[in-house]
């Protein structure tokens, strides 16, 4: 691998490494911190031992001639923050996945299908789409949270539906200028039906545009599932999370217990930066403005 | 002036193609609609086994022609026969069945690819559509007419995409992927204008030995009088949606009758410095075919015109064998 | 007189896939009042030479080596502001797409204003529009299109005054880039019609840039052929028309159609080269007919042979 020449393939880089150490701590958290993670207490040798609240970071704990650390500290029910942090790593994650897979598969379906299909069914569900991506998206996942309930895979669709416009209108756009093009064209007079036009010739076209809306979407899913849960939407205690976090740390920041707020807020910002950079760098590489003499 | 023959591929008659304009306010008030007569009132018949030059500049109709003839575009009156039979009568199956036996090569050989696609898959592609053979079959004979198109070895290009090959290669695909399916009918439509000069011979050549190899007809769209020189049995002269002139091709150089056909031979930039044919100049440019002139469309440009081209349209006259032109210095008066 | 004087160019592309050098070592000289056809396929380097000239080449690009001398100066040491001076005044260059050489939202008439307000010449309005009027005239565009806009005019119009353009401050050069590759068939030899008349009256220099040699053959005093960036052939259009000296002369001059010539067309085998990675020795040596072990091992050199300067070890 040659060192990045662009500004596009220093934030692929970047990107790649923070992903990359995020989506790591989140898949071996359990390993390296199993600490209590929704629990006051915790178990040496088989007896509970309540953990004392708002320890500041790097506290130690002298039991049973055990030495346990707190790198984080301890929130205010006692839990270890650090573990709480990177299991939060992993709810965030999960609905930010599954949020971002619901809407990418249902835009791009329905994108290629009006785009391709034309007439009033397009215009119609234009309409629509435009009508959604007007209203900014966490009032969506708002509404939809509120209706839906909590958990990860409501919290997920909530989400979901707030991103659908995006690839529908992306996905849609390819479709309408790939439509006319003469390779479409030699598909039917080969005699190729329109479903295996739509899918063989002009969908792996989308794949590019797609594909560089994706960590977009992904970071965007992260603040806004942070934002739901800041508002209590969505989320049931004790699950960690990180936006549910930032909002119980709010309120005792200001008494000096700054640890229980930061970190998560940290967290959700280096990941998103971290999403926003690949996608930046992921952009550049797959639709390049540069060309050939 | 045509005779059905047994050996006629394709006959077209009276075809007309007019597109309906966006309207005005002023049209909505007049209550009309406007049409671009891209294709108005044409004839002719094409041979088995013959290549066909479809002459003509911007607007003059041919590449229309041809989309209607493939299918992609429907007439607003007129017949196309293929084979005697009436292709726009043919219904689900049959319409299915004609469609294998004419396939079309495009301009650009850059957009006529599938970028995302293997080039072996895409030329094998129509026949995944239609079904035809087993899988290890469809694979074989697109090998082979990757072979027959000069792409050899067939394995090598079977798995690279477009974005690696020249624009002569490139448009040897596309004209595989019009093969595969064996064809009778082959529509060009200026396959050789967006290629480098020295690679347009490959393909100039590739579509003869085609027609000798395989019997395959070929109707030649081009701008370009010296391909259709090199290639062509017959040459059809368009200009605004009407044919101008129609002969054998080494009568219509030897001799070109429309002041129209004169004037494109004559324009050609020739080595030698000297024009082709006796030098005839066209005042102006194309007017737009939305609003074309009355009488002989040519008559606000042309040299000889004469009162009766503002007036009338040209008849149609047949001189000497398979001569046609449409032109009052011709007619019986 | 000499004019511009061109030695030994380099100039290169950076692009994802690695360096291109569109130009290797080009010597070429213009004379006053002359026509030079430079002839080349895509990938030869013809439209970078005009962009050279021009310094107008992009961003991703560099100049390595070489000089251009343009009326004893020399060009590549010109400061931003000489550029823009020469600009338009002294060279000027006319592309190939007749729908962007003009602005869309300005009047033709517009442009010639902003046209002499940049080269700092302070006529009133009324004195540019007349000058503007008799230049559409003389390039056959009629002057009430001096008030319309690009989209009313045909693509002919528009070439026609984007030479108008090109010509209106009497520049010593005019780089004529395929400028009528676009146009139809008619309108091309009307053009060329046009330069012709114009070569006659105002003895511009015209550097008149196309694949097509029929079209050089029309126009050119002298034509250069280029091939993968390097110059192949140059000499008096009719001689190397008539008796070419270079293998890929001949080549293209037997794979073109000429009405009234053979009609066994020979391709020339083979695919232009990878310009990332060009050939060694001879660039042609792929698909040369002649093609020997020296010419892959041997750049051959630019030689005079009489009135002709050839670059091929068998010539």
């Amino acid at each position: 691998m040659r060192k990045p020449k662009t500004f596009g393939e220093w934030c692929l880089l970047a990107g790649g490494i923070l992903t990359f150490i995020v989506l790591l701590f989140a898949l071996i958290g359990d390993l390296i911190a199993p600490g209590n993670t929704t629990s006051s207490y915790i178990m040496i040798d088989g007896k509970t031992v309540e953990v004392p609240p708002l320890l500041p970071p790097l506290s130690r704990l002298d039991i049973y001639g055990r030495t346990v650390t707190f790198y984080l500290g301890t929130d205010q029910l006692g839990r270890d923050v650090f573990s709480r942090l990177l299991a939060g790593a992993r709810f965030v994650l999960a609905v930010a996945f599954l949020s971002t897979v619901v809407s990418t598969v249902i835009g791009v379906f329905l994108g290629l299908i009006s785009g391709y299909v034309g007439g009033l069914f397009d215009r119609t569900l234009s309409l629509v789409m435009d009508s959604l991506y007007s209203l900014p998206g966490l009032i969506v996942a708002i509404a939809l949270a509120a209706f839906l309930g909590t958990g990860l895979v409501n919290m997920s669709l909530a989400i979901a539906v707030a991103y659908i416009p995006s690839y529908f209108r992306m996905v849609r756009g390819n479709v309408l200028s790939l439509k006319g093009m003469p390779f479409v064209e030699a598909s039917k007079i080969a005699g190729a039906s329109p479903l295996s036009i739509a899918l063989r010739q002009i969908l792996p076209n989308t794949f590019p545009s797609i594909a560089s809306l994706l960590p977009i979407t992904f970071a965007d899913a992260i603040i806004t599932e942070a934002g739901l849960s800041f508002l209590g939407l969505g989320i049931e205690p004790p699950t960690p999370d990180w936006g549910f976090d930032l909002n119980k740390g709010r309120q005792f920041f200001l008494a000096g217990y700054w640890w229980i707020g930061i970190f998560p807020g940290l967290a959700i910002v280096i990941t998103v930066l971290g999403f926003l950079l690949l996608g930046e760098g992921l952009n550049e590489v797959l639709n390049p403005k540069r060309w050939e003499a | 002036m045509s005779h059905a023959t047994m050996h006629e591929i394709l006959r077209v008659e009276n075809l007309k193609v007019y597109f309906p304009l966006k309207r005005t306010i002023e049209d909505i008030v007049a209550r009309r609609q406007r049409f671009l007569k891209a294709v108005d009132n044409v004839s002719f018949n094409m041979p088995e086994g013959a290549i066909m030059a479809l002459v003509g500049e911007s607007g003059s109709g041919k590449t229309t022609i041809a989309r209607t003839v493939v299918g992609l575009v429907e007439p607003t009156d007129g017949h196309v026969y293929f084979r005697g039979r009436d292709i726009f009568s043919l219904k689900g199956e049959e319409f299915k069945v004609y469609r294998r036996k004419v396939q079309m090569i495009f301009q650009d050989p850059a957009v006529s690819l599938n970028p995302r696609m293997k080039i072996g898959d895409q030329v094998k592609y129509p026949l995944d559509v239609n079904k035809i053979g087993t899988r290890e079959e469809r694979v074989e004979k697109t090998m082979k007419v990757l072979k027959d198109v000069g792409l050899s070895p067939p394995e090598d290009f079977y798995n690279r995409y477009p974005h690696q090959l020249s624009g002569g290669q490139k448009q040897r695909v596309a004209i595989a992927r019009a093969l595969v399916l064996e064809p009778e009918l082959l529509i060009a439509d200026e396959p050789i204008s967006n290629i480098d000069v020295s690679a347009r011979a490959q393909i100039l050549n590739l579509l003869q030995q085609l027609r000798d190899r395989l019997h395959l007809s070929i109707l030649y769209i081009t701008h370009d009088l010296s391909s259709a020189w090199a290639i062509s049995d017959q040459v059809a002269v368009m200009y605004l949606g009407k044919i101008v002139e129609m002969a054998p091709t080494s009568e219509i150089f030897s001799n070109p009758l429309h002041p129209y056909t004169q004037a494109l031979i004559s324009a050609v930039p020739s080595l030698n410095g000297f024009p082709l044919a006796r030098k005839t100049k066209l005042r102006g440019e194309i007017p737009s075919p939305v609003n074309p002139p009355s009488g002989c469309r040519l008559h606000p440009r042309c040299p000889f015109a004469m009162p009766a081209c503002r007036e009338k349209e040209p008849e149609i006259i047949t001189l000497g064998r398979d001569h046609i032109v449409a032109c009052h210095l011709y007619s019986k008066s | 007189m000499t004019l511009l004087e061109i030695r030994n160019l380099k100039v290169s592309y950076n692009t994802r896939r690695g360096k291109v050098e569109a130009l290797s070592g080009v010597s070429l000289d213009v004379e006053q009042g002359e026509v030079l056809g430079v002839v080349g396929e895509s990938g030869s380097g013809k439209s970078t030479l005009g962009l050279a000239i021009m310094r107008l080449l992009p961003r991703y690009s560099q100049i390595e080596q070489g000089k251009i001398f343009f009326d004893g100066r020399d060009i590549l040491k010109l400061d931003d502001e000489a550029l823009r001076e020469m600009r338009g005044k002294e060279i000027s260059i006319v592309f190939q797409d007749p729908y962007s050489s003009l602005n869309p939202v300005r009047k033709i008439v517009d442009h010639f204003i902003e046209l002499f307000a940049e080269h700092g010449y302070a006529y009133e309005k009324e004195e540019i529009e007349k000058i503007a009027s008799q230049l559409l005239e003389k390039m056959g565009v009629p002057p009430e299109k001096l008030h319309d806009y690009p989209h009313q005019l045909s693509g002919g119009q528009r070439q026609r005054v984007a030479i108008a353009l090109g010509l209106a401050l009497n520049p010593k050069l005019l780089i004529a880039d395929e400028i009528t590759t676009a146009l139809d068939a008619l309108v091309e030899a009307q053009i060329v019609e046009l330069l012709k008349e114009i070569k006659k009256e105002y003895m511009t220099s015209i550097m008149f840039i196309t694949h097509n040699m029929g079209l050089v053959a029309q126009l050119a005093d002298r034509i250069a052929i280029m091939y993968a960036g390097k110059l192949v052939e140059v000499g008096k259009t009719r001689e190397v028309i008539e008796k070419p000296l270079h293998p890929y002369t001949k080549a293209l001059l037997s794979a073109v159609p000429r009405i009234g010539g053979s009609k066994a067309l020979q391709p020339i085998p083979g695919e232009p080269p990878d310009m990332r990675k060009p050939p060694s020795g001879c660039r042609f040596h792929p698909r040369c007919p002649l093609a020997t072990d020296l010419c892959v091992r041997e750049i051959p050199v630019l030689r005079n042979i009489g009135d002709r300067y050839v670059a091929c070890h068998y010539a």
